[in-house]
């Protein structure tokens, strides 16, 4: 009998271990990891979703499974280089960046290519100019065509809307992404650089070079409210905000398209409407590229060519329709919900411009970040004795540093650090001079004391808020993990005090709530209330402060 | 009786356990109860057929169709796999056993037999032990199917380029691709007055766009070019050499060649992105004509109409079938690839080239010209679909042809 029971307890015991041996994924299960433009966010989880619902198998039987991660296309392509991101596929905005891809993969794998240029479209979108119908129809839409040299003219010459009649419309605001992380980035500051020298193909380098350009660069970017890393931040901005925040931005027509979703919008009065570009635009063609790199297996490159023919079916394809995407599928039409009467037009664009080579294309990229719009930026951070807790402030100072190595030498940077009360370290001025001074007093920082949270907000916001709008991007970045205990002030008399600006050049608030007591809600109210982004960093989670101190340096 | 009992149950238990120990050590195996084979189980015989990426489609679906025939090579089942690989590559690659992950081809199908003498004599230089490549006698290369090559365009565009029709075909194409203010500048010089409709939608739509495929990597290019040639001597046979290097002739292919943006490997691709894009992308492009039809409806559903312009003289791509008689190919996989090949020669399957495929059937049993709704060139023959061919050009010499491509590749390999 006792061998018996000894047996049993053998065989429930090994059964167990048999159990765990693979974790949640059996051997036989291939992984298909993608990241992607997440522009096609909703349209390609769904089609995640109902690819692995089918239970889908390779050839060897083994299940595929597929996950699928959003992603800027720059910031996934400088990650897969750098070794830090290993994907099967990567499905940027546009195939812009797949010659830039294999160049760059070629000068660390002699010979090697990484991506297939021809790698097949999935879904398609023309880059457009979102602007507000009335708006467009003060600069002569629908009956004038408009064009990247009207719109950088308008943004140039340092009118207002006032100069066309309507002061109420304020300052001519305009927005892009930050072209080192988006696809629609790059393509503004191309279409910019085309503008300036009347071209719309064969641009040199020596184009790229010549002053004026340089000069025209500048005064656009003047307009510019904030960078950012994605396209999608941009339009809910401006579709949530409305038209006194942000005249027009740089985006894809799927996304006007979506502005028309009442459930989505339910206070977007003013409709919004597309402008293709007189002198040709850029297709956001979404390409689907395997990965030809040394991680990417035989079996899962079969399987994620699998996936890659469902995602270009018919019943996929019309998904995509009804997300506002052009279909890569031919055989699905054209049809609502692109159509006139949400403001785009299914019979443009009419011409493109040509993608320039990479050198040439490194060479915009260059006097884009001469010429970019300077930040003055102030760092708030909270040096109470509980982030001394989870090691958080080591943890917050060796992120900040990064961000400030991120800054350009004309940007402006300040440091105030709080708990009992505040110190101003250093005031803003040009980060230039004294980064080195600056990496080294954050070095130093020590916890103790108190949280006086709302008031050190209130007081930074008070100094930027003497400078005059609309020179430089104006914005405060506060880190904090614990509630206010010290101010004056109430939360209520800090957000109508930042409320009291609504335009798109108002001081922008970012919040990082980082663990511990810190208010999460009030610091989502506050950054939403200025027009910036809130964050809730985790410190038991390596590198995640470093992401989000990085993620707010892409909107300057 | 107890012992027994036990016995059993001991014996199950260590049964269980041996079983369980695998599992833990290599992983679940058998996932249905029922998985016994039945009887030895035959392996395949597989023909992998490299072929021109134009007949994806109507190949796609003889395979599947094949596939539901059950076919068999004595008690063995014939498992036919694809490869879309463009015209001139596959034969280069084949020469040089160059196979990648494609597997080695059974049979090579590519555009023309124009590529079949490059493999013949690139096969006979590389390897001059084993002489032959492509099969003779009866498994000889036969043509599956006929198509020549078109130019499609946006009927508003080319009604301003051709606003007389086209009968200085490539001249015009040239006049306009040069013309340095582009649409704008066509209108102009057709006599289009500045406020006329045409001219005032002209406005918008900036260069020139033209484009066919590179003639170095695909079929079509190759045979655009030569058309081009001809174009410009304004004659339809005898070209030479020394009309290659005419340096008029050549500045006027280089002013065409600089205006087309990019070159694509592949005729198909080509074709779906003119649907894909429109008109942003291109204006007009050079094709085979079975794309077009295949494709004319689609471009239609989204952009508006398109239509097919026949040269004043053209070139036909035939899709030869040849089964290769290499040194990796078995008499059983001959015998399959034959098998395939009447298949595809069969009386349905060439009317599924031409009325789904837009192909012109081998079989002359398969009429075109009828009046039939379904008929591809009765279908179509509002956007220019039309069965007659004014002309044929005569294929040049291999010398002629080495020449034009050696050109292109100098001066203007992008």
């Amino acid at each position: 009998m006792r061998a018996i029971h000894l047996l049993l307890m053998l065989s429930l015991l090994i059964a167990m271990l048999a159990a765990c041996g693979n974790g949640g994924a059996p051997s036989n299960t291939v992984e298909i990891s993608i990241v992607y433009g997440s522009e096609k966010r909703a349209w390609l989880e769904e089609a995640v979703s109902r690819f692995n619902n089918t239970r889908p198998k390779t050839d060897s039987g083994a299940t595929i499974r597929v996950t699928a991660t959003p992603m800027g296309s720059s910031d996934a392509l400088n990650r897969i280089l750098n070794g830090t991101l290993q994907p099967v596929v990567w499905s940027p905005a546009s195939r812009i960046l797949l010659p830039v891809a294999n160049d760059e993969w070629g000068k660390r794998n002699p010979g090697q290519q990484l991506v297939s240029e021809d790698a097949p479209p999935l879904v398609l979108s023309p880059v457009v100019i979102a602007m507000w119908e009335p708006m467009a129809r003060v600069l002569g839409w629908p009956d004038k065509p408009i064009g990247w040299t009207e719109i950088a003219e308008l943004l140039a010459s340092g009118k207002t809307w006032a100069d066309s009649g309507r002061p109420e419309w304020g300052a001519v605001q305009f927005g892009h992404t930050h072209p080192d992380y988006s696809n629609s980035g790059i393509t503004t500051i191309i279409a910019i650089t085309y503008a300036a020298v009347g071209k719309t193909r064969g641009l040199t380098v020596a184009d790229v070079e010549n002053p004026r350009t340089a000069e025209f660069m500048r005064q656009i970017q003047s307009g510019v409210i904030h960078y950012g890393e994605s396209t999608g931040f941009f339009a809910e901005q401006m579709f949530k905000r409305g038209p006194g925040y942000l005249s027009m931005a740089v985006l894809y027509e799927n996304a006007v398209i979506e502005s028309r979703d009442r459930e989505r919008y339910p206070n977007l009065t003013t409709p919004v409407v597309a402008i293709y570009p007189r002198e040709g635009t850029f297709w956001s063609d979404h390409p689907y590229a395997i990965l030809n790199s040394p991680w990417v297996s035989a079996e899962q490159r079969a399987a994620a060519e699998l996936f890659k023919n469902f995602l270009l079916d018919q019943p996929q394809q019309e998904l995509a329709l009804k997300y506002g995407f052009r279909p890569a599928g031919v055989n699905v039409p054209v049809g609502a919900p692109i159509i006139p009467e949400n403001g785009v037009d299914p019979q443009q664009p009419a011409t493109l411009l040509e993608v320039p080579r990479p050198e040439v294309l490194a060479a915009i990229r260059g006097i884009w970040a001469a010429n970019k719009k300077r930040v003055d930026v102030m760092a708030v951070l909270d040096v109470s004795g509980s982030m001394q807790e989870e090691n958080r402030l080591e943890q917050a100072k060796a992120a900040l540093r990064i961000f400030v190595e991120q800054l350009g030498d004309a940007d402006g940077f300040g440091l105030t650090i709080f708990s009992n009360e505040a110190t101003v370290l250093s005031p803003i001025s040009p980060i230039g001079p004294k980064r080195a001074e600056m990496l080294e007093r954050i070095a130093g920082l020590v916890p103790d004391g108190q949280t006086r949270l709302l008031d050190t907000i209130a007081e930074a916001y008070s100094v930027l808020a003497a400078e005059p709008p609309g020179q430089r991007i104006r914005a405060v970045v506060v880190l904090t993990d614990g509630l206010d205990n010290q101010s004056r002030r109430s939360s209520e008399e800090l957000l109508a005090l930042l409320r009291q600006d609504e335009g798109g050049y108002s001081i922008k608030v970012f919040t990082i709530a980082f663990g511990g007591d810190a208010d999460v809600n009030l610091f989502k109210q506050i950054a939403e209330a200025s027009g910036a982004k809130s964050y809730v960093g985790k410190p038991d989670e390596p590198g995640n402060i470093e992401r989000v101190y990085t993620d707010i340096a892409v909107f300057f | 009786m107890e012992s027994l009992t036990r016995l059993i149950g001991i014996g199950y238990l260590s049964v269980v356990l041996i079983l369980l120990l695998l599992t833990a050590v290599v992983g679940p195996f058998g996932d249905a109860p029922l998985q016994l084979p039945l009887g030895p189980a035959q392996t395949p015989v597989e023909v992998t057929i490299w072929y021109g990426t134009e007949k994806r489609q109507w190949l796609e679906e003889a395979a599947q169709r094949f596939a539901a025939t059950n076919p068999r090579v004595g008690r063995r089942p014939v498992q036919l796999v694809l490869r879309g690989i463009g015209s001139r590559e596959s034969v280069e690659r084949i020469a040089r056993q160059d196979f990648q992950a494609d597997g080695q081809p059974t049979v090579v199908s590519p555009a023309s037999s124009l590529w079949l003498e490059v493999l013949r004599a690139e096969w006979a230089a590389r390897n001059p032990t084993a002489a032959t490549i492509i099969a003779e006698g009866p498994d000889a290369p036969r043509l599956l199917v006929l198509t020549p090559l078109v130019v499609v365009a946006w009927e508003e565009r080319a009604s301003i380029l051709w606003k007389n029709g086209p009968d200085d075909f490539w001249h015009d194409v040239h006049a306009a691709l040069a013309n340095e203010e582009g649409w704008i500048g066509v209108a102009r010089a057709r006599g289009f007055a500045e406020d006329s409709p045409e001219y005032r939608q002209a406005r918008n739509w900036g260069f020139v766009k033209f484009g066919h495929t590179s003639p170095l990597t695909s079929n079509s290019g190759t045979q655009a070019l030569i058309l081009q040639a001809y174009g410009y001597h304004r004659k339809a046979s005898g070209l030479t050499v020394a009309d290659i290097l005419d340096p008029d002739f050549q500045q006027w292919l280089r002013d065409i060649q600089t205006a087309v943006l990019e070159f694509g490997d592949s005729t198909g691709t080509f074709m779906t992105s003119m649907v894909q894009f429109g008109p942003s992308k291109y204006d007009l492009v050079v094709v085979y004509e079975n794309l077009a039809l295949e494709n004319i409806q689609a471009a239609q559903g989204r952009w508006g109409k398109l239509r097919i312009y026949y040269p004043p003289a053209t070139m036909f791509s035939d899709h030869p079938y040849a089964i290769l008689e290499a040194p990796w190919t078995t008499p059983e996989q001959r015998q399959a690839a034959a098998q395939f090949r009447d298949f595809l020669l069969s009386r349905p399957l060439q009317e599924l080239a031409f009325k789904s495929y837009g192909f012109r059937p081998i079989d002359p049993d398969v009429p075109v010209l009828t009046n039939d709704p379904d008929n591809p060139f009765n279908k179509y023959r509002d956007s220019g679909a039309q069965v007659a061919i004014a002309q044929q050009v005569e294929t040049p010499s291999a010398e002629v042809i080495a020449t034009l491509l050696d050109f292109w590749r100098r001066q203007v390999n992008r």
